[in-house]
C-alpha cells in the first residue's frame, strides 16, 4: 500500500506539468490574485484621484500603463479593478453553489415532484438570458456592484442545480449507496457523506468555469453601467470609457481587454486542466 | 416460531401498461442460525426478494404481503424504523464488491460506520472494532488494511470487507445478493466457506441469493427456487439432491456445467409484461399439457418439507427416474 502511495504522488505531479494549460491557467490565475492583493494594500499611484494635468499620458517609468482621459493611473486602476472582478466571481459562484448544488442533490435525494420543481424552476431561470435578467434586477433594486452580484448569482443557480442532478442521479444508482442504505443510513447523511464528496470533483471544475464567467458578466454589466458604480475602477467600465478615446489612446481600450482576457482565458484553462486531471475516464496523459 | 417469516410476499412494479407483478406468493419460514438458498434464473426474482425483505425496492416497486422478523412485521414499518433496523438486525452483502464500496473513503471507515450510527460509538472505539472485524473475517494485516481505499483491495479482500461491515452490529440476518458470482472460483468457494462459518459461530441466519445451485447445494440448509417470479420448488438440500420434483428444478440440474452433460433449458424467462395465467414455466416445459395453461399451480407437498408447484408431479416423477 505504502509502496502504491509513494509511486502516486510523484505520477500525479507530473500529470501535472505535462499538461502546460492547467499550468498556464494555475500561472494566470496566481497572477489575477496576486495583484488583487497587493492592491489592497499598495497600488503605484491612487486608482481614483484625478489629475487633469497629466491627461492620455502613454506609458511611462512614472506611469507604467500610461493615463486616462482624467490623468488616473491606468495600471492602478486595473489592479482594484482585479478586486472588483475577483470579488464578484467568488460571491456569484458561491451563492449559485449554495442554491444551486443544494437544489440539484435535494431533486436526485427525492426525485418525484421535487425533483420535478427543482427542475422546472431551473428551466424558468435558465429561459432567461443572463444578461437580460441582469438587467431586470438592476432595473428593479437600481445599479451597482452588490445588485450585478445577486444578477449573476442567480444566474449560476440553475447551472449548479442542473450539473448537481446529473452527477448525484448517477452517484445514487451506485451500489455503495445501496450497501449504506442497507447499513442503514438515512438519505440526508447518504446525500452528505457519500454522494456530495463523489461529485465534488466535477462541481470543482464548473466552479472555475463560472468564475471566469462571472467576471467575463460583470465586464458586461459594467461595460452597460449597470455594474459597479464610479468612482470604484472596473475593468468593464474603463473599456466604455476608453470608447471615446480609441483612435486617440488605444492604449486604454487595450489595456483593460487584455486584463479580461488574461483572467477568463487563466480560469477556463484552470477549469479544463482540473477536468483531466479530476476525472479518470478523461485522464490521457 | 421462527426468525424470519415471510408469507405471500409479492412485489408489483407500476409499469405505463399498468401493474406488473414481478414476484407472486412468495412464502417460507427461516430458524435462527440456518441456511436458506434462493436460486433461479436472471430475471426469476431472486434480487427483488432480497431486496422487498431489506425495504431496498426501487422506486416504483411496491411489496405485498407479510414479512416478519422476529414477530415484527417490517413491510408496515416506515422508513425511519427501517433504517434503525438495517445494518443492525438484518445485514447485506452485494454482488459487486467494486462497486459496493465507496471509493473515496477507507474500507476500515466504511466498517465502522454502521457501529457509529446504531451503536453511537465514538470514533476510536469504532475504528479498533473495525480493525477486530477485519481479522475475524480472515484479512491479514489489519491495521494496514483499514486504513486502504477500495481500489487498492482484490475483488475477494473488498468481499469481505463487505462481509466484516454486515457483520459489525451482529446482524440476526444477512442477507447476500449473489456474493459471490464477481469472484474467480478459487475465491468464491473461500468467501462461501467465511459465510458458513460465521453462520456457525454467531447464530445468525444466512440468505444466499445466487444462480450458482453447485454453491447453494454445499452451502444452504434449505433451497427455493425461484421462477418468473414464483416459487416453484421449496425443499431441504439433502432432499433436493436426492430427488428434483419440478420440471424446473430437472431442467436447472441437468444445464450445470458439472454433469458433463450440460443441457441447456430451451426458451428465455417470460415477459413480465405477458405473464400466462397458468403455470409459468409451462411454454418451455417437456412435459406441459392443456390443462397448465388453466391457472397457478398450488404448492404441493411431495415429501417431508419438501414443495414444489406442479401438475404434473408424477410424470415428472417418472421423467427423472427414466434419466
Amino acid at each position: 500500500m505504502s509502496a502504491v502511495a509513494e509511486r502516486g504522488r510523484p505520477a500525479r505531479r507530473r500529470r501535472v506539468f505535462r499538461h502546460w494549460g492547467l499550468v498556464c491557467g494555475a500561472i494566470l490565475t496566481a497572477l489575477l490574485l496576486l495583484i488583487a492583493l497587493v492592491s489592497l494594500v499598495w497600488t503605484p499611484h491612487s486608482a481614483t484621484a484625478i489629475d487633469l494635468t497629466q491627461r492620455l499620458l502613454p506609458p511611462s517609468p512614472r506611469h507604467w500603463l500610461g493615463t486616462d482621459h482624467f490623468g488616473r493611473d491606468i495600471a492602478s486602476m486595473l489592479m482594484v479593478g482585479a478586486q472588483n472582478s475577483i470579488l464578484v466571481g467568488i460571491v456569484a459562484v458561491a451563492i449559485g453553489v449554495a442554491l444551486g448544488v443544494s437544489l440539484g442533490l435535494l431533486a436526485a435525494a427525492q426525485g418525484g415532484w421535487a425533483e420535478e420543481a427543482a427542475m422546472r424552476l431551473a428551466d424558468f431561470t435558465f429561459a432567461f438570458p443572463a444578461v437580460l435578467s441582469a438587467i431586470l434586477i438592476t432595473a428593479l433594486l437600481g445599479p451597482g456592484a452588490v445588485n450585478s452580484i445577486i444578477a449573476i448569482g442567480i444566474f449560476n443557480v440553475p447551472v449548479f442545480a442542473r450539473l448537481t442532478r446529473g452527477a448525484a442521479r448517477a452517484i445514487w444508482t451506485r451500489d455503495f449507496i445501496l450497501a449504506t442504505r442497507a447499513a442503514g443510513k438515512g438519505g440526508l447523511r447518504i446525500t452528505l457523506e457519500h454522494v456530495l464528496p463523489n461529485i465534488a470533483s466535477i462541481l470543482i471544475v464548473q466552479a472555475t468555469i463560472q468564475f471566469a464567467l462571472a467576471i467575463l458578466a460583470e465586464a458586461g454589466l459594467s461595460y452597460i453601467g449597470l455594474g459597479t458604480q464610479p468612482p470604484f475602477p472596473s475593468w468593464g467600465r474603463m473599456l466604455n470609457e476608453a470608447q471615446t478615446f480609441l483612435f486617440l489612446a488605444p492604449r486604454l481600450a487595450i489595456f483593460p481587454g487584455l486584463a479580461i482576457v488574461a483572467a477568463v482565458l487563466g480560469l477556463n484553462l484552470l477549469g479544463d486542466g482540473l477536468r483531466d486531471l479530476l476525472d479518470p475516464r478523461l485522464r490521457r496523459f | 416460531m421462527a426468525l424470519l417469516e415471510v408469507e405471500a410476499l409479492g412485489v408489483v412494479i407500476d409499469s405505463p401498461r399498468g401493474p406488473l407483478e414481478i414476484l407472486r406468493d412468495v412464502g417460507f419460514a427461516l430458524e435462527s442460525g440456518r441456511i436458506l438458498g434462493i436460486v433461479g434464473e436472471s430475471g426469476s426474482g431472486k434480487t427483488m426478494t432480497a431486496l422487498a425483505l431489506m425495504g431496498l425496492l426501487p422506486p416504483g416497486a411496491r411489496a405485498q404481503g407479510s414479512v416478519r422478523l422476529g414477530g415484527r412485521e417490517l413491510l408496515r414499518l416506515d422508513e425511519h424504523a427501517l433504517c434503525r433496523l438495517r445494518g443492525d438486525r438484518v445485514a447485506m452483502i452485494f454482488q459487486e464488491p467494486m462497486s459496493a464500496l465507496n471509493p473515496l473513503q477507507p474500507v476500515g471507515a466504511q466498517i465502522a460506520e454502521p457501529l457509529r450510527l446504531h451503536r453511537k460509538m465514538p470514533a476510536a472505539k469504532a475504528a479498533a472494532e473495525a480493525r477486530r472485524l477485519l481479522a475475524r473475517v480472515h484479512l491479514p494485516d489489519p491495521d494496514r488494511l483499514a486504513a486502504a481505499f477500495p481500489h487498492q483491495l482484490s475483488g475477494g479482500q473488498r468481499q469481505r470487507v463487505m462481509i466484516a461491515m454486515a457483520l459489525a452490529c451482529g446482524p440476526d440476518l444477512l442477507v447476500a445478493d449473489e456474493p459471490t458470482t464477481a469472484l474467480d472460483v478459487t475465491v468464491q468457494a473461500q468467501i462461501l466457506d467465511l459465510l458458513v462459518e460465521l453462520v456457525e459461530e454467531t447464530g445468525m441466519s444466512l440468505i444466499l441469493v445466487s444462480h450458482d445451485l453447485a454453491a447453494v447445494a454445499e452451502t444452504a440448509d434449505e433451497v427455493l427456487v425461484l421462477y418468473g417470479g414464483t416459487v416453484v420448488e421449496h425443499a431441504p438440500v439433502a432432499a433436493m439432491l436426492r430427488h428434483r420434483a419440478h420440471p424446473y428444478t430437472q431442467g436447472l440440474f441437468a444445464a450445470r456445467p458439472a454433469t458433463g452433460l450440460f443441457r441447456a433449458i430451451p426458451g428465455s424467462v417470460p415477459d413480465l409484461a405477458a405473464l400466462p395465467p397458468g403455470c409459468r414455466f409451462a411454454d418451455r416445459c417437456p412435459l406441459a399439457i392443456a390443462a397448465c395453461g388453466d391457472g397457478p399451480p398450488p404448492l404441493g407437498l411431495v415429501g417431508p418439507g419438501h414443495r414444489a408447484a406442479c401438475i404434473r408431479l408424477e410424470a415428472a416423477a417418472a421423467t427423472a427416474e427414466a434419466s
